[in-house]
């Protein structure tokens, strides 16, 4: 259009005898074909100009990206942050683009921008696996459990562009170490479960999902898990000392004293597993309750654990200054009058601990380990508990759970 | 084949003809089709020229940095100086003009130099915008498509506003805030008909718009949530200190273009240039001051800076802007306000999170209302700005802290900078425009704020003459009111009635009386009633609006010409009723 040429056409004024419209209406064919003719070639203008400017800027934001990656490549994050934002600019509302550059902040470690692409990400596609556990990742570094644990289980159930199986078992895996180092145990233990089956079959990831399970207090599962890792590998150290602490803790200490030797003998360095052998040998050496035991073996092991509860009353006595000889009924600390009333019953008790008493009144080796137990039990605040002391009370706990 | 022409003539003839306010909407949608593509056009020439002359990447080398808009600068002055004298002035101003003063026209040239010498200074680095060059180019190209179409005259000055809103709403991607823009800053009125051809405008436009660019907004805005209505307080501060700055950055860009205006012309060539490079120069340490600056809101928006960098990245960002408007760089105010207040927002922000951390919404919060706060403090448009923030966020949650931020810093400005900054550089230009922010302002005489008391009874139809001669008594005021049955009023000359007590004055009033009166209620304008008050209705019944009957007061000519001249009342400012008694007095009379 000729700006000279419009400046002249004069406008007219209002009541003038034709109204423009009028005229054009006069005229239309040639103003409006004008105008559409004009119109036409500023379209095609506009597209051949936006095609041209489009391509060229879709290739700057290849270029940028390619050495965004480049950069990540030769671990320099800020180079990476900057390609990356530069190819942002060319493209700007590229997801991928925009979760390079996301990543790429991580890596130079400012987080706080990186979450502000990632939200902005999530409220694109709230059910994107990566983003979602990129923002779990922030939130738990935050100390942010609650929406880290929110960000995990979307990425658990997210979609996954490649290898969904694999992320989602990793996702899932941050998870569960997220709430075991938050000791929410019953959630975590709610995931091992889910991924139990999600594992592969090898000796190493049965034996880690051990390992949680334990964390969580599920020793039977735990011991399933173990049990399998030393189906595929029976050498597996690891799996050996897991299923025995798992054994240990479900009060099997047969079988924990068969998987614990297995895992000492490969690994003596463990001081865990050699000390949990070890109070398994004595729960199964002092426990004279068990079935099968001649009368004086009954009765030696009887001793053993009367000597042992007597010598443990004795020196908690001594260390928080109790004397033994006081009166039970006086005036005294709930814990002194407990220990006083263990004391008293073992002290009642010595007489009877022979081979021929027990044979003639087998009720008493109950009364007697009742008082040994009641023995213990007063006294286990009274400072660490020794191998023999822990494997008392264990075999207390154990026939506990066995009474009807 | 005839037969079938014949029939298809017959056809069309049966398609009614559209009359011109419909032919006026579809050229409507016309202009606002062209602005986009114009501004579409606008828009690529400046990304082109930024990629020619500061690379592609975001950060560009210190020797680009500094000579780029300094060499840019010598051009643009030159190109300014030499051949499109209008480039540096405002295009509100200009399609304002059009609509006020040129009869809708903007010269072609102008829009031609605009385009040419504002790509060249954004894509350089200049701190100018692209919104307020395209609004212009939408105005001029309207502009010429009315004088081919030989628009009248009252077509042809609406024309450029039309264009005005679809080349803004094409640079900003938002026809709403655009069409607000164009009506509360360009027309100044709401009319059915202008508001609807600029709703087409815009909305063609912005279509259009989004057919080549994409329909994602200028920058990428994080999810944003609600606040704690504790933290308006805060947004309360945020408007004390974007109102603080907006004034800071007018008085320092009005002052500077003032004193550069005043330099001998051949300075001008030069002026743009040395802006260039002081710009250039602070660009070496902070490149976020460069250019319209959406990449520096996108940064903001993600946290990208410390409250001390934001802080001194919203001085610098003002020192530059105030440097490039006042050398008469052509370019727009609107992106660099934005990004002022998203600088000032984030600074905001960062420091509420470091003292309230649990009073402190997301950062981006801070940064969007900062942006609305000073638009809204800078260009004064209070309604555009709460609106664009709204447009660009598409989150209503930000409205409260938007509406409390935006008011105070309007507030402010208001206080402190009287003249809003088109007006002030209108009149720097040699033009006296009507200022809409005046209009809006300036506070409406109505009926009750001129009114008085009636000085002389209410006279009854039934009465005789000389009855009603007798009971007017000393009565001043020349004219009576009759109190005709029901809800009517009327009323008589005392002359007349005194001429009719000559002859027979047992004749009743209602044979002597004139036409029923109009009446008025005390919420009319003033300039309405002035309509009504003519000579042979001297004085004017005021009624209550729920009961007619009731005489609230009278309004003749000489009391709305005394209170348009600010005269004291003459006999204070009866508001309450004036009861009319039995016998047809009133109150005063009695």
């Amino acid at each position: 259009m000729n700006g000279g040429k419009i400046r002249n056409l004069r406008p007219r004024a209002e009541g003038e005898a034709d109204s423009g419209l009028a005229l054009v209406a006069q005229h239309r064919g040639l103003v409006l074909a004008g105008l559409a003719a004009g119109t036409v070639a500023l379209l095609f203008l506009t597209s051949a100009v936006s095609r041209v400017y489009r391509a060229h800027v879709e290739r700057l934001a290849r270029e940028w990206s390619a050495r965004g990656e480049v950069a990540v490549r030769a671990h320099r994050p800020e180079d990476a942050v900057e390609a990356f934002e530069n190819a942002q600019h060319y493209a700007r509302h590229d997801p991928r683009g925009r979760m390079r550059l996301a990543e790429a902040l991580l890596l130079a470690g400012r987080g706080e921008e990186a979450r502000s692409h990632l939200l902005a990400l999530w409220a694109r596609a709230p059910g994107d696996g990566r983003v979602n556990l990129e923002l779990a990742r922030l939130a738990a570094a935050d100390g942010r459990a609650a929406e880290a644990a929110r960000y995990f289980d979307a990425a658990v159930h997210g979609s996954w562009e490649v290898a969904a199986d694999l992320a989602r078992r990793r996702a899932r895996q941050e998870l569960i170490a997220l709430y075991l180092s938050r000791n929410a145990l019953p959630q975590a233990e709610a995931q091992l479960i889910a991924l139990a089956p999600d594992l592969p079959r090898d000796a190493e990831s049965r034996t880690e999902l051990g390992e949680d399970l334990l964390k969580t207090g599920s020793a039977r599962r735990a011991l399933e898990a173990f049990e399998a890792a030393l189906a595929s590998e029976p050498r597996h150290v690891r799996a050996a000392a897991g299923a025995g602490m798992a054994a240990f803790r479900l009060g099997d200490y047969s079988a924990a004293r068969r998987h614990l030797r297995s895992a000492v003998q490969k690994r003596p360095d463990d001081p865990a597993t050699g000390r949990a052998l070890a109070t398994t040998d004595l729960v199964l050496t002092m426990d004279p309750l068990l079935p099968r035991l001649r009368a004086a073996e009954r009765a030696r092991r009887l001793g053993l654990a009367w000597r042992t509860a007597w010598a443990r009353v004795q020196a908690c006595a001594a260390s928080q200054g109790v004397a033994l000889a006081a009166d039970p009924q006086g005036p005294l600390l709930e814990g002194a009058s407990m220990l006083l009333h263990a004391h008293r019953q073992l002290a009642a008790l010595e007489p009877q601990i022979t081979p021929g008493v027990l044979r003639r009144d087998p009720e008493r080796i109950d009364s007697v380990m009742d008082a040994v137990l009641a023995a213990a039990r007063a006294s286990q605040d009274c400072g660490p508990l020794q191998p023999a002391d822990e494997a008392l009370l264990l075999i207390g706990r154990r026939h506990a759970a066995d009474e009807p | 084949m005839r037969e079938r022409l014949r029939q298809w003539r017959r056809h069309f003839r049966r398609v009614p003809a559209i009359g011109e306010e419909q032919a006026f909407l579809l050229l409507a949608v016309y202009v606002g089709i062209v602005a986009a593509l114009a501004v579409v056009c606008f828009r690529i020439a400046i990304e082109g020229s930024r990629l020619a002359l500061l690379g592609s990447s975001l950060q560009a080398s210190p020797l680009r940095l500094v000579l780029a808009p300094t060499l840019v600068g010598l051009l643009v002055g030159a190109l300014v100086q030499r051949f499109f004298p209008r480039a540096p002035a405002s295009g509100v101003n200009q399609t304002k003009a059009a609509l006020y003063v040129d009869d809708g026209h903007i010269p072609f040239t102008a829009v031609a130099g605009k385009f040419v010498t504002s790509s060249l200074a954004i894509g350089s680095g200049h701190s100018l915008g692209p919104e307020d060059p395209s609004l212009q180019i939408g105005a001029g190209f309207a502009s010429a498509i009315g004088r081919v179409l030989g628009l009248p005259r009252e077509k042809l000055r609406l024309l450029p506003s039309l264009g005005a809103a679809g080349g803004l709403a094409a640079a900003f991607n938002s026809p709403i805030a655009a069409v607000l823009f164009v009506v509360e800053e360009v027309i100044g009125r709401w009319s059915a008909g202008v508001l609807g051809a600029v709703i087409l405008s815009a909305v063609a436009s912005v279509s259009v718009a989004q057919w080549f660019l994409g329909a994602d907004p200028l920058f990428r805005v994080p999810e944003v949530h609600s606040v704690d209505p504790r933290e308006l307080i805060a947004f309360g501060g945020l408007g004390l200190v974007g109102g603080v700055a907006a004034v800071s950055f007018l008085r320092l860009a009005l002052g500077a273009r003032r004193r550069l205006l005043a330099l001998p012309v051949w300075t001008r060539y030069l002026q743009p240039a040395a802006a260039g490079f002081l710009i250039g120069c602070v660009a070496l340490a902070y490149p976020q001051v460069l250019g319209a600056g959406y990449e520096t809101i996108d940064a903001v928006l993600h946290g990208e800076f410390s409250w001390r960098t934001l802080a001194v990245l919203a001085v610098l960002k003002i020192l530059c802007t105030g440097l490039s408007f006042a050398s008469g760089t052509p370019g727009g105010l609107f992106a660099p306000t934005l990004v002022m207040g998203a600088l000032v927002g984030g600074a905001m922000g960062r420091l509420q999170a470091a003292w309230f951390p649990d009073l402190a919404s997301p950062l981006a919060l801070y940064v969007l209302v900062g942006m609305g706060t000073m638009f809204a403090g800078n260009l004064r448009a209070p309604m555009t700005s709460i609106f664009m923030i709204l447009e660009i966020t598409g989150n209503y949650t930000i409205v409260v802290p938007l509406l409390v931020s935006n008011t105070v810093a309007y507030l402010v400005s208001l206080k402190f900078q009287r003249t809003p900054i088109f007006d002030v550089v209108a009149r720097m230009d040699g033009m006296d425009l009507p200022s809409t922010e005046e209009q809006r302002e300036q506070s409406v005489l109505r009926v009750e704020n001129a009114m008085r008391a009636p000085d002389g009874p209410v006279l009854k139809p039934g009465e005789t003459v000389a009855e009603a001669l007798g009971r007017t008594g000393s009565a001043t005021d020349g004219f009576l009111l009759v109190h005709e049955r029901g809800r009517d009023w009327s009323g008589v000359t005392r002359a007349r009635l005194l001429r009719a007590a000559e002859g027979a004055p047992d004749r009743r009033v209602s044979e002597v009386t004139e036409a029923l009166l109009p009446q008025l209620h005390p919420d009319h304008p003033l300039e309405a009633a002035l309509r009504l008050v003519r000579e042979w209705w001297p004085l004017l019944p005021v009624v209550h609006r729920a009961d007619s009957s009731r005489l609230l007061g009278v309004l003749s000519l000489d009391d709305i010409l005394a209170t348009y001249r600010g005269d004291p009342p003459s006999s204070g400012a009866p508001r309450a009723a004036v009861p009319v008694d039995d016998a047809g007095g009133t109150a005063t009379s009695a």
